[in-house]
C-alpha cells in the first residue's frame, strides 16, 4: 500500500496542483521546489494485537526531489533527500533501519492502528510530508 | 479510511462578534456573556440584534483589541496528550450614526462593523485525511475575517427593526488541466495548467426587533442566517485517453443559523438584568466536502445571562455566563470532532469619560473564560468505514481508534474605546 503527498494518478496531481496554488496566494514569493513524499507498507495491515508478531517494511523510495505532473526517471545527480520518519498511535519497534533511512522494519503492538508519516526535505529546501496508517483488523 | 486532501480557505483572525467571528465582541457585549439581544444596542451589537443600532444617537466609532489563549489537547485512550493550543488575537472596529435630514429620515440609523485577525491576512489550512480531529467551534470560526453593514429603524419610540448582511470571503476555483503532446522538450512542459482563483464574498442576512414595552422592560428578537464560505468550482483534467470532470466543492460553516430570544430588565434606576436563549441549528453542519454528516449534529438551545450596575457616576460593572451545549454527538463512526459543553464566566467594567471630564470617550475591558468539558468518545468498530475494502476482513485506520478524549479552555481579555464624534441627535 502506499501513501503519497503527490500521488501518481492526475486526480491527485489536481489536488495537489490546487493545494500549491492556494499555497501560493499565502505567502510572499515563490515556494521552493517541492519534493514528492511517498510510504509504501507491506503489509498494510496487521491482525489486531498482533503483539509485534508481524514485521512491516516501510519504504521512501517511491519519493522524488521535485513533484512532477508525469512519471519522470530520477536525475542520477540529484543530492538524495532527507528523510524523518514518526510514529504515532500503537506502540512500535524498528527492527531494522532508524528513523532516517530510506526503508525500515518495524513491529507493532497492534492494539490501535500505527499512524506513519514521511517528512522528505530536498537540497533546495522544498520540503512534503505523507501520513500513512497500518491498519488493524480483527482476525479469526 | 479513504485519503484525501482537503484545502481550506481561512482569513484568519480570532476575534469577537461585533462583525459576527467568534471572539471579537465588544467588551461590553462580552462581559454580559453575549445577552444583548434585548439590550440597549450599539455600532457593536449588529450580530446580537441590528434593531439595536437604533439605540445610537449620535456618531460614533468603536476600536476593539482583544488577546486570548485556546488551551486544547486530544488524546487517543492511553496515549499523551497532544496539545493544540495557541495564542488568538484580533481587532475590531465598528462606526454607526444616525441619519441627519428630516424627522422620517432620521429615525434611521447606519452602521458597519469589521473584524479583523491580529495573525494571517490569508490562512490556508490543509487536512491530510477526513479523520482527522477537528474542533467546529474553535479551529475555524476565530479564523476569518468578517463584515457587516447594518440599518436601524426606530419605527417607534418602543418598538426597534432591524436588518443587516454579513460578509464573508469565499474563493472560486476553477482548474482545468490538458496534456498537449508534443508542446515542450519534457514531458511537464506537454502538460497545461490553468488555475483561476476569484475570492468574493458570500452574503449572510440578519434581521432584528426590539420591543419597549415599559421602560423597565425590554423583549427582543433576532434571526441569524448561517454564515458559510465555500472554495468551489470546476476541475477538469484531460489527459490523451483520460477525463475526469471532478467539481471542487470546499465548504465551511463559520456559523450555523440562528434565531434568539432575548428580555431585558431594569429592577432599579442603576441595574440592568438580561437574559437570551439561543437556538442554533447545527443540525444543517456539512463536513469539509459538503457532503452530510455520518453521525448528524444536533441542534443546540443555548443560554446567556448578564447583569450591569451602574451606582457609582460614569462607571458600570458587568458580569455574565453562558451555557452552550456541544452539538456533536459520540464520536463513535468515522469523523473525530472535538468539543464539549461549555461554560462560559464574564466580567468587565466600562468608564464613561464623558460624565467625568465631558471628553468624549467611553472606555471598556472584559475578561472572559470559556470553560469546556472533558469529551469522550470509544470507537464501535462496526461504525467505521472498511479502510482497505478491497482485502479480506475489516480494515481499521481511523484516527481516533480506539476511543479519544478531548478539552478545550478559551481565556480572553479585550478592551474597546468608543469615540463619539459628532453631535447628539434627539432619540
Amino acid at each position: 500500500m502506499r501513501s503519497s503527498a503527490s500521488g501518481s494518478s492526475l486526480p491527485g496531481v489536481r489536488q495537489s496542483l490546487g493545494i500549491a496554488a492556494l499555497l501560493c496566494v499565502a505567502c510572499g514569493g515563490p515556494p521552493p521546489p517541492a519534493p514528492s513524499a511517498v510510504i509504501s507498507a507491506d503489509p498494510a495491515s496487521v491482525c489486531l494485537g498482533d503483539d509485534f508478531a508481524t514485521e512491516i517494511a516501510l519504504d521512501a523510495g517511491d519519493s522524488q526531489s521535485h513533484l512532477t505532473l508525469v512519471p519522470v526517471a530520477p536525475d542520477p545527480d540529484e543530492p538524495p533527500l532527507a528523510l524523518s520518519w514518526s510514529f504515532a498511535g500503537a506502540e512500535h519497534r524498528i527492527v531494522e533501519g532508524d528513523v532516517h533511512a530510506q526503508t525500515l522494519l518495524v513491529t507493532t503492538r497492534g492494539d490501535r492502528p500505527l499512524h506513519v508519516s514521511l517528512h522528505v526535505e530536498n537540497s533546495e529546501g522544498g520540503e512534503a510530508d505523507a501520513l500513512l496508517s497500518i491498519a488493524v483488523t480483527p482476525c479469526p | 479510511m479513504r485519503r484525501v486532501t482537503l484545502a481550506l480557505l481561512l482569513v484568519s483572525t480570532e476575534a469577537g462578534a461585533a462583525a459576527g467571528t467568534h471572539l471579537g465582541d465588544s467588551s461590553r457585549a462580552a462581559a454580559l456573556a453575549g445577552s444583548m439581544t434585548a439590550r440597549t444596542g450599539d455600532a457593536a451589537t449588529l450580530v446580537e440584534n441590528p434593531a439595536g443600532l437604533s439605540d445610537v444617537t449620535e456618531p460614533m466609532v468603536m476600536i476593539s483589541a482583544q488577546g486570548a489563549r485556546l488551551e486544547q489537547w486530544f488524546a487517543r485512550t492511553d496515549e499523551p496528550r497532544d496539545d493544540r493550543g495557541r495564542w488568538l488575537g484580533s481587532f475590531g472596529l465598528a462606526v454607526a450614526t444616525p441619519l441627519p435630514g428630516p424627522e422620517w429620515l432620521s429615525r434611521f440609523r447606519v452602521g458597519f462593523a469589521l473584524d479583523l485577525p491580529a495573525e494571517h491576512a490569508l490562512r490556508v489550512r490543509v487536512l491530510p485525511r477526513r479523520d482527522a480531529p477537528l474542533s467546529p467551534i474553535y479551529d475555524g470560526r476565530p479564523d476569518r475575517l468578517s463584515t457587516v453593514l447594518g440599518l436601524g429603524w426606530r419605527a417607534l419610540d418602543s418598538l426597534h427593526v432591524g436588518a443587516a448582511v454579513t460578509l464573508t470571503p469565499a474563493l472560486d476555483t476553477p482548474t482545468d488541466v490538458t496534456y498537449v503532446a508534443g508542446r515542450g522538450d519534457t514531458p511537464d512542459e506537454e502538460v497545461v495548467v490553468r488555475l483561476d482563483r476569484n475570492l468574493r464574498y458570500a452574503v449572510a442576512p440578519l434581521f432584528g426587533i426590539r420591543s419597549d414595552p415599559w421602560p423597565f422592560l425590554s423583549l427582543g428578537l433576532a434571526y441569524r442566517a448561517p454564515s458559510i464560505s465555500r472554495a468551489s468550482g470546476d476541475s477538469r483534467t484531460a489527459a490523451g485517453g483520460i477525463l475526469a470532470d471532478d467539481p471542487i466543492d470546499y465548504f465551511q460553516m463559520w456559523n450555523p443559523a440562528e434565531l434568539a430570544a432575548g428580555v431585558a430588565v431594569k429592577p432599579g434606576a442603576d441595574l440592568g438584568i438580561s437574559a437570551d436563549a439561543v437556538w442554533s441549528r447545527w443540525s444543517e453542519m456539512r463536513d469539509g466536502f459538503n457532503q452530510r454528516l455520518a453521525q448528524p449534529f444536533e441542534s443546540t438551545v443555548s443560554l446567556r445571562g448578564g447583569v450591569e450596575w451602574r451606582g457609582v457616576r460614569a462607571v458600570a460593572l458587568r458580569a455574565g455566563y453562558a451555557f452552550e451545549p456541544t452539538p456533536i454527538p459520540e464520536q463513535v463512526g468515522d469523523t473525530n470532532y472535538l468539543g464539549a459543553d461549555t461554560h462560559t464566566l464574564a466580567l468587565g467594567g466600562g468608564i464613561d469619560l464623558r460624565e467625568l471630564t465631558g471628553a468624549p470617550l467611553k472606555l471598556d475591558a472584559h475578561v472572559r473564560a470559556q470553560l469546556g468539558g472533558r469529551q469522550h468518545a470509544d470507537k464501535r468498530i462496526s461504525a467505521l468505514t472498511d479502510a482497505q475494502p478491497d482485502v479480506p476482513g475489516r480494515q481499521i485506520d481511523n484516527f481516533g481508534y480506539p476511543g479519544f478524549e478531548s478539552q478545550s479552555h478559551l481565556l480572553q481579555a479585550g478592551l474597546t474605546l468608543t469615540l463619539f464624534v459628532g453631535k447628539e441627535s434627539k432619540p
